[in-house]
């Protein structure tokens, strides 16, 4: 991780955010962004980052918008949703726009240093309320042409996680490593953006807009 | 009214019927009777000479008794010559000049049926002479002391002769208003009376029309006699069995006119029952030549009967004010006027009619009560179908009102659980997270532990984030809620160094944990976990949650240093779990753990939502 951008109004959580930042990646350039406007100014002109920490509800605006643009124009870019919203609700739209992660800004410091980590290891964060929601999004009778299927084993792992179990205890269960776990996360992630895609356009042809 | 008329016109249409007169038809009025056995004319017998018409008064020695007629005339130069006997009772044979002429059927019983039938006899001009032609008349019949009607007793009317064109009217216009006139209506009255008969059959609230088309059929089967000629009977029995059926007949109007002003009375009905089965005995019982008396007396006495129910009936129709007293009134005071003529006539006091007169008036009276029940009977179902509509707009009406008043009740019901929770919310907002933030303000401003006043507020942070959710929460099934509590729990105690066991049972998809208790538990479940964390310097964990369908019981305990139960700090959270516990109505237990740590026992109470709703609840699988 060379370069990270933090979108996010607060100086505090900025200040809150940079010292975790600092702890994970030691020698990390940090960029940060009070407007969606200038983060969206920014990922136009500028080079992209390697990490992006993106708070949700912004004065202008949703930092949804951000995640669709550095994930259109820059895909190897990292989005991490940093917001106070635990909630599936709040989370989904974001995780379906490219966000490869989520963080609560009330959580330890610890906590939130543990799943940065995570995140740049390749181990994205999964609670058991998102992992239901994915289960239900990638069921076979609802998306049978446009989005590309879950295998077995991502599904096994979903369906793991959603009653509550960690990463760990899937590996364990599963009889495989926790780095195969979380390349299969990574994995559903990337199929619901794409799928999230597809559907966009279906939907736009449908209403007429292409 | 168009049926008054009609009644008249009738009137005015017989009267010329009835004197019509042909030119130079003879009137043989006068004739010698003897009573001979023999079947052909027998001349120089002592006879009496008598007038016609004759009627058959004087009891005979043999039954049936036979008469021969000997009558004489003169040729009146007729071209195509007939003999007319308007009435010859009970059947005839005409002889002229010693040859047989014309007759009517059978002579020996069961007599042919004769009384109302006119004869017209044509025969060729060759067997006249030009003076004193020998006419002979062969009746067969009872005397009038044997039937039960004056008209069907034995007797000659005049015997007229002329040309075929002059006579055949006559006997063509009695034909047609005796015998024809009687079958036409006859059939239709008993047609009339078989639809309102079943009428008041299927609807028993209508049983007047019941007995109104029975008495409508046994007319018509009385009136019968007046044209069926051939009956495999004796006169004596017919006459018995025509009588007879004046009993019934007098059951059914009877019964009627009860049952028409809705006073039917039953021992009436007991009456005149027993009078079916007395009047029969009593006829077959009577000496043969009392019959006409008794039938007299049995007329007269039905006669009373009728007058009573009429009366009764005036009375009682006066009584209600009924719509249509005027018109059954002068109906039946019609039938009373003439039923008094018929016992006028059959008692003798009247001379007999040319035509039945009771059986034309009757029927078209019957038929106008008919036409008149039928029409009430149609009135009633239009009122019925009138009432039917209105009840259908009320009945609309009133679903509409209750469903008007259900929506308000349930507005009201909606409004009252939106002032509960907002009270609920109040006092949430109030106990947690003022308590928390008085803590905050006091602890940052005399800072002993600055890492404490951060665990604070983001305690503070999340017990808001749990009530917004029990704010907007819908029931959550409960295994996504295991699933939530033991992710958070696993993934706090893992990163606090802290070994947990997880125990947990496996509810069904469809039972619901309302927002309200979820949250409430989720509190009690980290405020154990945060103590497990922070005081107890434990190293294992074990978490046990059992869930029944009327009770959830959850435990969490700790081999860590323990603490004493009796004067647990307020700082660890203890007292704000006893609220909770306390509005979940929840029993919560803390107890020390043999070989150290602490035990927290926690049962909660159940009311499931058992639903359908596992599906639609967040994503699952």
């Amino acid at each position: 991780m060379q370069s990270v951008w933090v979108l996010e109004d607060l100086p505090e959580s900025h200040a809150w955010l940079g010292k975790a930042l600092d702890a994970v990646f030691p020698k990390i350039a940090v960029q940060r962004f009070f407007r969606l406007a200038d983060a969206l100014q920014a990922a136009r002109t500028l080079a992209p980052p390697d990490l992006a920490l993106i708070d949700l509800s912004l004065p202008d605006g949703s930092g949804i918008g951000l995640i669709k643009l550095l994930n259109e124009l820059a895909p190897h870019t990292v989005c991490v949703v940093a917001s106070i919203y635990d909630d599936d609700l709040h989370l989904m739209p974001a995780l379906r726009a490219g966000a490869q992660g989520f963080l609560l800004k009330d959580q330890s410091w610890e906590q939130i240093a543990e799943l940065l980590r995570g995140i740049a290891e390749g181990r994205p964060p999964l609670s058991p309320a998102i992992a239901r929601r994915l289960l239900a999004h990638f069921r076979p009778q609802m998306h049978t042409v446009m989005s590309e299927p879950l295998t077995q084993r991502e599904t096994e792992v979903l369906g793991i996680i959603a009653k509550g179990m960690t990463l760990a205890e899937a590996a364990r269960l599963l009889g495989i490593s926790t780095h195969t776990v979380s390349g299969y996360t990574k994995e559903i992630y990337r199929k619901l953006n794409v799928s999230s895609r597809a559907e966009a356009a279906l939907t736009a042809r449908n209403i007429g807009l292409v | 009214m168009a049926y008054w008329s009609c009644i008249l016109l009738l009137f005015f249409w017989l009267a010329p019927a009835q004197a019509q007169s042909g030119v130079g038809v003879r009137v043989l009025d006068q004739a010698t009777v003897t009573h001979s056995g023999s079947v052909t004319p027998v001349h120089g017998m002592p006879g009496a000479v008598i007038a016609l018409p004759h009627a058959w008064l004087d009891t005979p020695t043999t039954l049936p008794d036979q008469r021969w007629y000997h009558l004489t005339f003169d040729d009146g130069g007729w071209v195509l010559p007939a003999i007319y006997v308007e009435r010859a009772c009970t059947n005839l044979e005409v002889w002229l000049n010693g040859q047989l002429v014309g007759g009517g059927g059978s002579m020996l019983e069961p007599l042919t049926r004769n009384c109302y039938f006119p004869h017209l006899v044509r025969f060729p001009r060759s067997l006249l002479y030009s003076t004193n032609n020998q006419l002979d008349i062969r009746i067969v019949g009872y005397p009038q002391t044997h039937v039960a009607s004056r008209q069907r007793g034995g007797g000659l009317s005049q015997v007229l002769i002329g040309e075929q064109a002059d006579l055949a009217p006559r006997s063509d216009s009695r034909f047609f208003w005796n015998i024809l006139l009687a079958q036409v209506i006859g059939i239709c009255l008993f047609l009339v009376g078989l639809v309102i008969a079943a009428l008041g059959w299927v609807r028993k609230q209508d049983q007047h029309n019941l007995y109104f088309g029975l008495a409508l059929m046994l007319w018509s089967l009385m009136g019968a006699r007046l044209y069926v000629q051939h009956l495999p009977l004796t006169v004596a029995t017919s006459e018995i069995l025509f009588t007879v059926l004046y009993a019934p007949f007098a059951f059914a109007v009877v019964q009627f006119l009860m049952h028409y002003v809705g006073q039917p009375r039953p021992w009436v009905r007991q009456i005149l029952l027993w009078q079916c089965v007395a009047l029969p005995m009593l006829l077959v019982l009577v000496p043969k030549h009392s019959l006409a008396i008794t039938a007299t007396a049995v007329y007269a006495g039905l006669g009373v009967e009728f007058l009573l129910s009429f009366a009764f009936f005036a009375y009682q129709s006066w009584r209600l004010m009924r719509r249509d007293f005027w018109f059954m009134g002068a109906n039946l005071v019609l039938l009373l006027v003439l039923t008094a003529a018929e016992i006028a006539i059959q008692s003798g006091w009247l001379a007999l009619p040319k035509i039945h007169l009771l059986h034309f008036a009757m029927p078209a009276i019957s038929f106008a009560m008919g036409v008149r029940l039928v029409r009430q009977f149609a009135a009633a179902l239009s009122e019925s179908e009138r009432l039917n509509r209105e009840l259908e707009q009320r009945v609309a009406d009133k679903t509409a009102e209750i469903a008007r008043s259900y929506a308000q009740l349930s507005d009201l019901r909606a409004d009252q659980a939106a002032a509960s929770e907002r009270q609920r919310i109040a006092s949430d907002l109030h106990d947690d997270l003022g308590a928390q933030l008085v803590t905050i303000a006091q602890a940052s401003l005399y800072p002993t532990d600055i890492g404490r006043v951060a665990e604070l507020a983001r305690q503070a942070l999340s017990d808001m984030r749990l009530s917004v959710r029990g704010l907007t929460g819908e029931p959550t099934p409960l295994p996504h809620v295991l699933a939530d509590w033991r992710s958070e729990t696993v993934e706090r105690l893992t990163l606090a160094g802290v070994t947990v066991l997880w125990n947990a049972n496996d509810p069904p998809m469809d039972w619901m944990l309302p927002a309200r208790m979820q949250v409430q538990v989720t509190r009690i479940l980290r405020e154990s976990v945060s103590n497990v964390i922070r005081h107890s310097g434990a190293h294992t964990c074990w978490v046990t949650i059992h869930v029944a369908s009327d009770q959830l019981n959850l435990g969490v305990e700790d081999d860590g240093r323990g603490f004493d139960t009796g004067v647990a700090s307020q700082g660890h959270g203890l007292g704000n779990m006893l609220r909770r516990a306390r509005v979940l109505s929840a029993n919560l237990q803390l107890v020390p753990r043999g070989g150290g740590g602490v035990c927290i026992r926690l049962s909660v109470p159940l009311a499931l939502q058992v639903g359908d709703q596992a599906m639609g609840q967040g994503g699952n699988f």
